[in-house]
């Protein structure tokens, strides 16, 4: 699996349903949508009348937040079935959900809880992602969780962890930077470290999204626009990766979709100015090398 | 001492879901592992303050979802005593499916034996009602017997004709004007103690839209029959046989125009 076996989609945000008569009536500009998967994964109704309808002028991509990889339960073989339904009336661009437990013991928190990074889970969660790619014949892509626990047992640092259950399992990456900037307070390690040790070629997606200062850490609340040390990161991210299709995250405190739409614009006008910054850089290095060549 | 993932995992859901609200340090299960052991604190934050940083949001998460789902019953009971409330019902019903959609589903049944049924008996039947709303509102799609349609049949087919209610339809039969409760907190009015009824409730979608109404006792026995699935005719009987004094004919048309304007019947 490599990101050129996916589109490039631009920017994005996600699709929360007090934009929906916005975006229904006005059809604004927008390059894709993200849904949230289970919100749609319902027998009928509105949120699928909805679907069909946003679907008809734009890309989407499902996003889910229960396929609860880490977990040591079986895979929900039901659950899995409603998401491969989805997806075959919908047709996403891809299918992402998260690298984490959300529950045990047949109970669900409803939270992105993370795994201890280590060989156990490492081979643990591989082989349940190796499975979900199998049932819905399709490479999915596994997300970094903002986290605010580390455990003793943990062996792997949380960079090497991603990048080795993508590697091992065959899957894509959706790197969620702000969950890199939340985890690097948190935990007190670098950032760009941690960007540097990703594939690259496995990054199909990143997320931007706001967060939270309650002092001692950093809360992943969605509830802010991105913060400017995030936009950093992003754009150090662009330099290493190139062209990655990018959404922003909005889950609370929802503005006017004008206001989300503002930030994909803004997403898209960094990104764009790195990369010709980057390029421009590559064509000097080339002229460069003609000029001694000559 | 070192725990493998499934330890790791059930002693974690403990200490994060066991009090809804707190943080469970010594979780039962008999592993015996202190959360000191497992997590690692720092000068600021220890290991409990950090689990409790997702036991917090497990809750509220939980007690958001669920005050946008009951409104009326929040409005009845007041914030501290719902909150009360949903410590308890989390205890009794954790979530155990993947949409946080199904989290309120035995809420009513909860309240049914619940202490704040003592002050407010009706409070069991408003959390149905308002339950019943959310479940008709993702309810499947069925194509509705339209007018058009129904001024194509020949009238002697009609006594034949099979029908059945659409499947985003409920009823609700209630002891209590519990509708009336809803109807005020929706409207942003004072609600007052409902007066005992009975009273039969009809809950349905059309469009996007979910709608509830009163039921006379002949349309409910009506509706009863339908939504099993019956000729026109069987329909028919089960309306006039509650009926009193009026003309069955006229009261069966005002009625199934009704239905077919709802949109509630579907052709079997």
């Amino acid at each position: 699996m490599r990101r050129t076996d996916f589109p490039f989609l631009g920017s994005g945000v996600g699709l929360r349903r007090p934009h929906y008569p916005h975006v229904l009536e006005k059809q604004p500009a927008m390059d894709w949508f993200e849904v949230i998967s289970e919100n749609f994964m319902v027998a009928g109704g509105r949120p699928l009348e909805v679907l069909e309808r946003v679907r008809e002028h734009y890309p989407i991509v499902l996003h889910g937040v229960s396929m609860s990889l880490g977990s040591t339960d079986a895979l929900n073989r039901e659950y899995l079935s409603d998401l491969a339904r989805l997806a075959r009336r919908f047709e996403p661009a891809w299918i992402s959900d998260h690298l984490c437990w959300t529950g045990v013991g047949g109970h669900n928190l409803h939270d992105l809880v993370p795994l201890p990074y280590t060989e156990e889970a490492l081979r643990h969660v591989v082989r349940r992602i190796r499975e979900v790619q199998e049932f819905l014949e399709r490479p999915i892509l596994i997300e970094n969780v903002s986290s605010y626990m580390e455990f003793t047992t943990s062996t792997l640092s949380e960079w090497e962890f991603l990048a080795s259950v993508a590697e091992e399992a065959g899957c894509g990456i959706l790197l969620d930077i702000n969950n890199i900037y939340v985890n690097a307070f948190n935990h007190r390690f670098d950032p760009q470290v941690y960007i540097d040790a990703i594939p690259a070629e496995r990054v199909v997606q990143f997320h931007l999204a706001g967060h939270s200062d309650h002092g001692t850490y950093l809360l992943d609340t969605h509830d802010h626009p991105v913060r400017d040390e995030v936009w950093s990161l992003y754009e150090y991210a662009v330099r290493r990766f190139g062209e990655v299709s990018t959404l922003i995250e909005r889950d609370d405190n929802i503005p006017e979709f004008a206001e989300l739409a503002a930030s994909a614009e803004e997403a898209r006008r960094r990104s764009a100015a790195v990369l010709t910054k980057r390029r421009g850089a590559y064509d000097t290095r080339s002229d460069k090398s003609a000029d001694a060549t000559l | 001492m070192t725990l493998d993932l499934t330890n790791l995992q059930t002693l974690l859901y403990r200490a994060i879901a066991a009090s809804p609200g707190g943080v469970t340090e010594t979780p039962e299960g008999g592993i015996g592992v202190r959360l000191e052991s497992l997590i690692r604190g720092d000068e600021r934050l220890s290991a409990v303050e950090r689990i409790t940083i997702y036991a917090d949001a497990y809750f509220y998460r939980l007690l958001d979802c669920l005050m946008e789902d009951f409104p009326a019953t929040l409005a009845v009971v007041g914030q501290p005593a719902f909150e009360d409330l949903i410590r308890s019902y989390l205890t009794e019903y954790p979530p155990t499916e993947p949409s946080i959609f199904f989290a309120g589903r035995n809420l009513a049944d909860f309240l049914a034996i619940h202490h704040l049924s003592d002050r407010w008996p009706f409070l069991a039947e408003l959390a149905r009602l308002e339950r019943t709303l959310i479940e008709v509102f993702h309810d499947p799609d069925a194509p509705a017997l339209s007018a058009s349609q129904v001024h194509e049949i020949a009238p002697a087919d009609w006594p034949t004709l099979s029908l059945r209610t659409r499947p985003a339809l409920r009823m609700l039969d209630c002891e209590w004007r519990v509708n009336d409760v809803l109807r005020a907190v929706e409207t942003a009015t004072e609600w007052r103690e409902p007066e005992p009824g009975p009273v039969f409730l009809l809950v349905w979608r059309q469009g996007t839209q979910v709608y509830y109404r009163e039921l006379e006792l002949p349309e409910r026995a009506a509706l009863e029959v339908a939504s099993r699935g019956a000729d026109f005719a069987t329909v028919c009987e089960a309306f006039a046989l509650w009926l009193d004094a009026e003309d069955p004919a006229s009261a069966i048309n005002r009625v199934l125009t009704r239905w077919v304007v709802d949109g509630l019947l579907v052709r079997d």
